[in-house]
């Protein structure tokens, strides 16, 4: 095993490789078979999306009249169509996981073995079912990780109650309850911080061993974590100063000229007017300009998420913590 | 938590072998015996049975008018009651005879005898003791925490710091006992498969096989879970559109005040038909193969990892 060698994964993604541009093509076929996705949806549902907003609306008309003694309930239960969508709704959310898998798959395995193949790097193959079975994992620790606070404030009310003086009479109690809920809470989140860092790289550390392998991660981030911990808070420090520039320009470029009309009294005197205005392509062409660029603004924060990730399992492999499965 | 070598649990199981649907014809025969057997019972409860059938379109008549619903005679259930207790016994016995001809297989290779396999022979008993042991192990949890709980409030009760030091183990103890729960839960699950392989019965030897293993086995266990929660999502997604869209105006009608007889008409109307019907069965079809097919897979993950053991010595083979 050699020496620790230092992480430097903020940027790792973004690292000079042999050939350009493959993250990009796989960002964007990603993006455009996304957009497909959502359009199949609706054009598949548009009959129950239409049904829905009819219904809504004879729910609200029914709420504003009063209601028939009778049948209090009557026109509660959504049309049929409606009925339906919950199993078509379950059945795109499988597809929309799975072409995500399919992205970060295609991204890991060419920061990490520098591979590419499929349609411009997105394949269903065994590396993005193992993505895929990463995220059910992630979504069954974190339904735990409710459990288990939830059971946790509980037994602090209930370690409180159990001496039978957690009475509004006894203020020592209620303020050891309300320092019990807060340290319970504040434990809660550091053990949460702690082991989401420790287990980040889960979906890297599969595509790295070729095989499905989320404990291993726990290997891999070892001795690493206050590297790791670093990487990401900065990561999302800059999403978060990128968030709020963006918010900024679209105050500025929006809110200044609309801020002069109205302060101007020139402002929309009725709905159409105001309608009428956000139609103008002067207020919506930048709307949609910033649109795209947040859009971009996403992958690349992604992509920067999957390069974190991408190191540390790359740095395991190279220190012999973890070994690559046979090809 | 050092890198493991890979078990290859998790398909285990479905590896190709000298023969083949071996352990399609068990769980076949497994089904057709537990079908038996519920058709028997449901057949000798009929008159309580026909009870509690009037008694629930009852109470879906009662419901829709707002007014609270009276529970069932006392008799009716006192009558159901040693059925369904008998049940529970046959059932495991049942599910352990299932099993042992599966571990049998996949452990000694041996196919065959008794009904497709199933057998009431010693493999049988073994494992059936082995889940005796799990319900034993299982109630001690439950006492141990009743015990725990009861000793922290005598605790908490003194007041002062003692209470702050309740409250902190109270809060803390549920993530040990679930932590607690999962390792024992893994350490343990290769008992049945331990106990065919050595034709003993073994439950803390099963330790054996589990200990240098641990994560890998977990991981195996994690993969047939999940597995069987997606495909399970997916069929469960597939089946809910025809169901929900059949079933929206019965509850259209449930909510709208209808009488009884008249959403019986409608449930009638809705599911009573060629296609609904073809539907309903095929989902229950499905259900039942994929509730088998993790069954087995559990099943080849324990018996890989007693292979495993006996390949590195850890333990014997009988």
């Amino acid at each position: 095993m050699s020496e620790r060698q230092a992480l430097n994964a903020t940027f790792f993604a973004f690292k000079k490789r042999e050939r350009g541009g493959v993250l990009w093509g796989a960002s964007i076929v990603y993006a455009v078979l996304m957009l497909v996705g959502f359009g199949v949806f609706g054009w598949l549902n548009w009959q129950a999306f239409a049904d829905y907003a009819a219904w809504t609306m004879t729910i609200s008309q029914q709420a504003a009249g009063a209601a028939d003694p009778n049948n209090p309930l009557g026109g509660v239960m959504p049309p049929s169509s409606v009925m339906s969508l919950m199993g078509s709704y379950s059945l795109f959310m499988i597809v929309f996981y799975l072409l995500l898998a399919s992205y970060e798959a295609a991204c890991l395995r060419w920061m990490i073995r520098g591979e590419t193949k499929g349609f411009f790097g997105l394949a269903l193959d065994g590396d993005t079912l193992r993505v895929y079975f990463t995220y059910w994992v992630w979504f069954f620790l974190l339904i735990a990780a409710y459990f288990i606070l939830a059971i946790g404030v509980f037994g602090v009310i209930a370690g409180t109650a159990a001496g039978g003086q957690a009475t509004a009479n006894d203020p020592s109690a209620m303020a050891s309850l309300g320092i019990g809920v807060i340290v319970a809470v504040f434990a809660a989140l550091l053990l949460l911080t702690f082991f989401a860092v420790r287990f980040a790289p889960a979906a890297a550390t599969s595509i790295a061993k070729r095989r499905f392998a989320f404990f291993d991660a726990w290997t891999v981030t070892k001795g690493r974590f206050w590297a790791l911990l670093g990487a990401f808070l900065l990561l999302w420090l800059m999403y978060f100063v990128g968030i709020c520039i963006f918010y900024g320009v679209v105050v500025f470029a929006l809110g200044a000229n609309m801020w002069t009309q109205m302060a101007s009294g020139a402002g929309p005197a009725t709905e159409q007017e105001a309608l009428a205005m956000f139609s103008s392509p002067s207020v919506w062409a930048p709307i949609a300009v910033l649109y795209v660029l947040m859009i971009v603004g996403g992958f690349v924060f992604y992509i920067a998420l999957f390069g974190i990730n991408a190191r540390a399992a790359q740095a395991a492999l190279e220190e012999g913590k973890i070994t690559a499965g046979p090809a | 938590m050092s890198e493991q070598p890979p078990l290859d649990a998790t398909f285990f199981a479905f590896k190709r072998r000298e023969r083949r649907f071996v352990l399609t014809s068990v769980a076949i025969a497994y089904y057709l015996l537990l079908l038996l057997i519920g058709v028997v019972l449901v057949a000798l409860s009929w008159n309580a049975w026909n009870g509690l059938i009037s008694w629930y379109l009852g109470v879906l008549g009662v419901l829709s008018s707002g007014v609270a619903p009276s529970p069932p005679d006392q008799e009716i259930v006192l009558a159901l009651a040693p059925y369904s207790l008998a049940f529970v016994p046959i059932s495991l016995l049942l599910f352990a005879a299932f099993e042992a001809a599966c571990l049998r297989w996949l452990l000694r290779g041996e196919a065959g005898g008794g009904f497709f396999g199933m057998k009431l022979d010693a493999d049988t008993w073994r494992v059936l003791g082995v889940y005796g042991l799990w319900i034993v192990c299982f109630v001690l949890l439950i006492l141990s925490l009743t015990v725990f709980y009861g000793a922290l409030m005598a605790f908490s009760s003194l007041g002062g710091a003692a209470r702050v030091v309740a409250m902190l183990c109270g809060a803390l103890a549920p993530i040990g006992f679930l932590a607690l729960l999962i390792w024992g839960a893994v350490s343990f699950a290769p008992a049945a498969a331990t106990s065919i392989g050595r034709r003993k019965f073994t439950f803390i030897s099963a330790r054996k096989v589990s200990k240098p293993r641990y994560w890998p086995l977990l991981t195996a266990f994690l993969l047939v879970i999940v597995g069987y929660v997606i495909v399970a999502s997916i069929i469960s997604a597939i089946f809910q559109i025809p169901i929900n869209n059949a079933m929206a105006p019965v509850m259209a009608a449930m909510m709208s005040g209808n009488d009884g007889p008249h959403l019986m008409a409608l449930v009638q109307e809705a599911f009573f038909t060629p296609t609904m019907l073809a539907i309903l069965a095929a989902n229950m079809l499905v259900s039942f193969v994929l509730a088998t097919v993790y069954y087995i897979a559990t099943f080849g993950v324990n018996a890989r990892a007693f292979e495993a053991a006996a390949e590195a010595g850890d333990v014997e083979r009988g």
